[in-house]
């Protein structure tokens, strides 16, 4: 089949999110499906977000045989085969309206009428759809909740799950994500004062000059920094597939994540036990507490003592890292169906 | 710096554009500078269509970064405070009596992207000199560059002509293998390149058969490995490169030139005429098979070969297009 496969960019980011669209070509052409993907660049910005909608609309995939749409707000395309495999909302206008996170609002009548007008123009553009996937149970709760629209739960998957394996287990616990206060190294940092047992934290991952400033100051200040190896740079796929394959355990905890992300998911393929909070969101679809990794109040206190645990009973964390095969197979995280659902 | 490419992508189809997006976006990033390459969807074919399309790029929001470089209609119509035109291609612009507004409308727009734009490039003197015809307005040309210039060391006098690139009836390869019918038993012939459609390779293969073309004429469909690409250039008698006045000149004959090879064009194929003046760098026909058989015999009249190739190879190292000049220009 002639497949596109479409989805919003924001310029010049290298997220995650891209994977879910370019592995998913690569692995429909070995398949021997013909894709194009387009990226379409958008600011989610009021002022402009209408009117791209319309270059949406206009694109044209004829052509295709199906499309398949990700990010918002490429699920505004035209096509009798629109199938839309949902990453998230424009959170800002959904569930995170009226909470702390809404930057004080200069016209709050126009930012609320742009709100209504936002979720009338997704609901009808997800209406079109032949079939709606989400991303996670978090995203399809959403879509219900705010577009009544009903989604099939769809995870993302790596590329090349067989290159990840466990060679051993250290002492040390590993987050291998970008460094952003978002994705909470610093509450892990934190949780280190509280720790008690020999367990080491090893981070790595690119920073921010300013927030690796407060990284350091916090652990200069809590005198940890004997016990944790802070490597800011993003580190390649080779280094990355060393660490895991070696660590105790590794850990993935950001705030209200839409999926659970390529961080666990490589963890749960190197067969080790992954360390969360309980609000992290998509995580949670994955990792399934005392199962396959901890699930921890998102406190110092209470991650401090849920990395003791792993290291004190070096047992119980190898078989929960074993454990992951089982949530894999549970999930049926795998690209044969995958590509059955999205194309069924 | 940040910069935004932007393109538009047809379905399916690997033009030279889109190697030189592609190629532009690897210099840039080796440059050390960031660099997203966009490319939407465009189908020009329906004049109806081209309209809602054109709203449809002046919709796109490509924000923040320090550049945007478009490289051909209707990307050039993506608003941006620091926009680049560098018109690989041309679009066609409707000329059928019935879509008068439509090529005002389209003229509107081309005229409104170059009073919004830094700067405005063309790829060859051919389009420079249609865009002031038909626009009235005076770009600057700035040539592309050879990809991978070593590869284009030359070689011998070369026992064929060779047709290299991409194979659509654009093209026009069909015409060359007519001419083939006409021409020397001794002219030989190798087309080369992944065919837009399979289509379009059967037709070929068909069409030399009945001509009875036998061994003289061999095709390789294929997406070829650049050795191999190159050995073909390096080691042919001449480079053969006749589309229908487009802008581009041609990567094979820019790359045949490199080589030390005269190009054979048409007279009415645009800008692969800067490379090919006949007599001297190339063997410029008339359209049609008889005078391109004349051409292609003359291909092996005496020192031809070598004495045009060599003056094919100055000619192309005198423009200077490199990368390192074409960043620099574009980014200035």
């Amino acid at each position: 089949m002639k497949i596109a496969l479409c989805s919003s960019h924001v310029p010049m980011a290298r997220g995650g999110h891209r994977h879910i669209v370019d592995w998913l070509g690569i692995r429909l052409e070995e398949f021997g499906h013909r894709v194009e993907t387009v990226y379409v660049p958008q600011i989610d910005s009021l002022n402009t977000l209408f009117r791209q909608f319309f270059a949406y609309r206009w694109m044209d995939f004829s052509w295709a045989d199906r499309v398949i749409c990700f990010r918002p707000s490429a699920h505004f395309i035209r096509h009798d085969a629109k199938i839309v495999w949902f990453i998230h909302h424009i959170r800002f206008y959904y569930d995170l309206w009226g909470t702390s996170f809404s930057a004080k609002l200069r016209d709050p009548e126009k930012v609320a009428a742009f709100r209504n007008a936002l979720h009338a123009a997704d609901t009808a553009a997800l209406r079109e759809a032949r079939r709606v996937f989400a991303i996670s149970k978090n995203v399809a709760d959403r879509l219900r909740k705010y577009n009544g629209v009903e989604s099939e739960v769809l995870y993302q998957l790596l590329l090349e799950p067989e290159k990840y394996h466990s060679s051993g287990h250290n002492d040390e616990i590993v987050y291998l994500a970008r460094v952003h206060p978002v994705k909470r190294q610093w509450l892990l940092i934190e949780a280190m004062r509280h720790v008690k047992s020999p367990v080491k934290l090893r981070i790595c991952g690119a920073c921010d000059p300013e927030h690796e400033k407060e990284l350091r100051e916090r652990i200069r200040r809590d005198g940890t920094g004997d016990r944790i190896v802070l490597d800011f740079r993003w580190i390649d796929e080779s280094e990355k597939l060393a660490y895991l394959s070696n660590c105790l355990a590794a850990a993935s905890l950001p705030f209200d994540e839409d999926s659970f992300g390529y961080v666990a998911l490589e963890a749960a393929y190197a067969d080790k036990a992954i360390l969360t909070a309980s609000d992290a969101g998509g995580l949670l679809d994955l990792v399934w507490d005392g199962f396959n990794g901890l699930v921890a109040e998102p406190t110092p206190e209470a991650l401090g003592l849920a990395m003791d645990r792993l290291y004190l009973d070096r047992a119980a964390a190898i078989r929960m890292g074993r454990n992951n095969r089982e949530v894999v197979a549970r999930l049926a995280l795998s690209w044969p169906r995958v590509i059955e659902r999205l194309l069924s | 710096m940040n910069v935004f490419i932007v393109n538009v992508l047809r379905p399916y189809v690997r033009d030279g554009v889109e190697g030189l997006g592609l190629e532009l976006q690897k210099r840039l990033v080796a440059a050390g500078h960031d660099c997203d390459l966009v490319r939407i969807p465009f189908r020009d074919g329906s004049p109806a269509g081209i309209l809602s399309q054109m709203f449809l790029f002046r919709s796109l929001a490509v924000g923040g970064g320090d550049r945007m470089i478009a490289l051909r209609f209707p990307a050039n119509l993506v608003p941006h405070g620091e926009k680049i035109l560098w018109l690989a291609s041309r679009c066609r612009m409707a000329c059928g009596s019935g879509e008068e507004e439509l090529r005002r409308a389209m003229g509107n727009a081309y005229g409104e992207s170059f009073r919004d734009s830094r700067k405005v490039f063309v790829v060859s003197a051919a389009a420079r000199e249609r865009l002031r015809r038909e626009l009235g307005y005076a770009a600057e040309i700035l040539r592309p560059p050879v990809n991978d210039a070593e590869a284009f060391s030359g070689g011998g006098p070369g026992g064929y002509i060779f047709a290299g690139g991409r194979i659509t009836p654009a093209k026009r390869l069909d015409l060359l293998l007519r001419a083939m019918a006409l021409a020397d038993r001794r002219v030989k012939l190798i087309v080369a390149g992944q065919p837009d459609a399979d289509a379009d390779g059967l037709a070929l293969r068909a069409l030399a058969e009945r001509l009875g073309l036998g061994e003289r004429v061999k095709f390789d469909f294929r997406f070829l490995p650049r050795e191999t690409y190159a050995r073909y250039v390096n080691e042919c008698a001449a480079v053969a490169y006749l589309p229908h006045d487009e802008d581009f000149p041609g990567y094979v004959a820019m790359e045949g030139a490199l080589a030390g090879k005269g190009v054979l064009t048409a007279s009415d194929s645009g800008g692969a005429l800067e490379l090919a003046a006949d007599g001297e760098t190339g063997w410029v026909a008339e359209p049609n098979a008889e005078s391109l058989a004349r051409a292609m015999n003359s291909v092996w009249d005496g020192g031809s070969r070598t004495d045009r190739g060599a003056a094919a190879r100055e000619r192309w190292l005198g423009f200077g297009a490199t990368w390192e000049t074409t960043l620099e220009r574009l980014l200035q």
